[in-house]
């Protein structure tokens, strides 16, 4: 009732607050992006590492198919599980507000942290043929 | 309000439970699965029985100096339940060594250069490759030991139990009295063991009790019976027993997030089952890890070259036999000369040797022994791999659910 007889209160209300929601949202989303990005950069460092070994065990069975060799592609396959674990924050972050660009954009950062030099970038952005 | 908060509170907890459930089963299904591919099977299918009165003979001449030339070391002064069944010294303190762990370096005595292993497990099924070199080591057809083909048992064990009593500065003393022993000959061992043999005839409680648990008079006593008898008390007291990871994998139960964890880099990423594996968690093969090397070494100046020294094979140089990993927690400091006090660094070393290695610190000898040392460690699977401290912590929280206690305690007797 009271809201009813000022209305130009209430939408001048609807108003700011959206306002505040929409200038506020790029300050939320930095301070996620801020917050996780020492576990994020770790979890990719981490995924990538496991996908890097996964693919030598395979190409070293592929090349010498030894008991030795399957034994390291199994070991290889559960260390896997450092992705699934740099999924998970993936979707958390998601869930979170973030979007795939800044996800990206903080994987961006875990790369340039752990890179010595301009090959990791390179070797990111180079056309194969 | 208070219901709403009620509310939304009950509702964030069954959902985080119900997600983390979620990740624990298929991270617990796959830690089982692998414990199992990789040969882990119930403590009682890795037992070897053994007559009752051998045990206890066995226990008594386990704790007795009798069994060394100068009656001053017995197999309990390095084998001790303080330390795991090891002596807790990075290398061992044989003949005329007094008290226990550091006590016997402080009183001195004569140097082993070799870390002391452990007792868990020996004599068990499967379990037939002793010593770091595998000296004593079974094959399809026969033992390979210093006896050549005088073997004097076709037990593995009770071959090795023959060994510390005639191993000159382990149980045999070397002093100018024991020159004519020292000869390291199949004939001279054999004339300690009559030495020794005939002090336990003489023993009123041991005599007995040896020869009516091996079923023969007290003059018919050979060293092979006590050798027997030691061998029984230690494959039967230091066998393997359920431990907290037996019971995560056969019957259900529970380890902590972190022991999961470290389960799963253990026989994931971190490759630790490439040599750790069976119910023993070692392949008994040969490897090379690029650990420090501290005292004087097997083979003089701080070298030791592992199983070379039983095969005289070049490529062998640098290897040892893996270690099993029951209460591997308990039995610091770690590797072939014991160089690392602490279980989180002895698996560092396995990934980066260079953690612990100062160059500048160090003689050109012993750089180029260093430099065959990597050379030998970079064929093995683990070469490469990378593990940040709180995998190596998860790691070894994992390898304290191998922790388990022997059936009788070890008395004291130095």
């Amino acid at each position: 009732m009271r809201l009813g007889s000022r209305p130009i209160s209430f939408f001048a209300g609807c108003l700011l607050g959206l306002t505040l929601a929409f200038a506020g949202q790029p300050m939320w989303k930095l301070a996620i992006e801020k917050l996780n990005q020492a576990e994020f950069s770790e979890l990719t460092f981490k995924c990538d590492n496991a996908m890097r070994n996964h693919l030598l065990a395979k190409q070293r069975l592929a090349a010498i198919p030894t008991k030795a060799n399957v034994m390291d592609l199994k070991s290889a396959e559960i260390g896997l599980i450092d992705c699934q674990d740099y999924d998970m924050m993936r979707k958390s972050l998601i869930r979170w507000g973030l979007t795939e660009n800044e996800l990206s954009e903080m994987a961006l950062v875990a790369i340039e942290e752990k890179g010595e030099d301009l090959r990791e970038v390179v070797r990111i952005h180079e056309i194969r043929y | 309000m208070k219901f709403a908060t009620r509310a939304v509170f009950s509702l964030c907890l069954v959902g985080g439970s119900i997600c983390s459930a979620g990740a624990d089963d298929l991270r617990s299904r796959t830690l089982r699965n692998a414990a199992i591919t990789n040969g882990l099977i119930p403590a009682e299918g890795t037992h070897v029985s053994a007559p009752e009165p051998l045990i206890q003979v066995g226990k008594k001449l386990f704790e007795s100096r009798l069994l060394s030339l100068a009656e001053d070391t017995a197999c309990a002064s390095c084998h001790l339940d303080k330390f795991g069944s090891a002596d807790g010294l990075p290398i061992a303190i044989g003949t005329e060594g007094e008290g226990i762990g550091a006590e016997r370096v402080i009183r001195g005595g004569d140097i082993i250069p070799r870390n002391v292993l452990p007792l868990w497990g020996r004599g068990s099924k499967g379990f037939d490759v002793l010593f770091w070199d595998g000296k004593v080591k079974q094959t399809d057809s026969s033992i390979h030991s210093q006896f050549g083909d005088e073997a004097p048992s076709e037990d593995p064990l009770t071959v090795a139990v023959h060994l510390p009593p005639v191993e000159i500065g382990e149980m045999l003393i070397d002093n100018k009295s024991t020159l004519e022993l020292q000869t390291e000959t199949v004939e001279t061992a054999n004339s300690v063991y009559e030495v020794l043999i005939e002090r336990v005839r003489e023993d009123p409680e041991l005599g007995v009790a040896l020869a009516t648990a091996q079923e023969v008079s007290v003059a018919k006593l050979e060293f092979s019976h006590a050798a027997e008898a030691i061998a029984a008390f230690i494959r039967t007291n230091f066998r393997v027993k359920p431990t907290r990871l037996h019971d995560f994998v056969f019957r259900d139960g529970v380890l902590t997030p972190q022991a999961i964890k470290g389960g799963l880099i253990f026989y994931g990423k971190g490759n630790c089952v490439a040599c750790h594996n069976g119910p023993y968690f070692s392949d008994m093969e040969f490897h090379a890890i690029a650990s420090p090397q501290i005292g004087f070494g097997k083979n003089g100046f701080g070298v030791d070259y592992g199983r070379f020294n039983v095969t005289l094979d070049v490529s062998d140089r640098y290897l040892f036999r893996t270690p099993p990993l029951y209460n591997v927690a308990k039995t610091a400091p770690y590797m072939h000369s014991g160089s690392l006090p602490d279980l989180e660094d002895a698996i560092r070393t396995h990934y980066d040797p260079l953690l612990f290695t100062n160059p500048e610190g160090m003689t050109s000898l012993e750089r180029v022994d260093f430099y065959d040392r990597l050379k030998a460690w970079s064929q093995e699977s683990i070469s490469g791999i990378v593990l940040d401290d709180d995998e190596i912590t998860a790691v070894l929280r994992f390898l304290t659910t191998l922790n388990y206690e022997s059936d009788q305690p070890i008395e004291v007797v130095d």
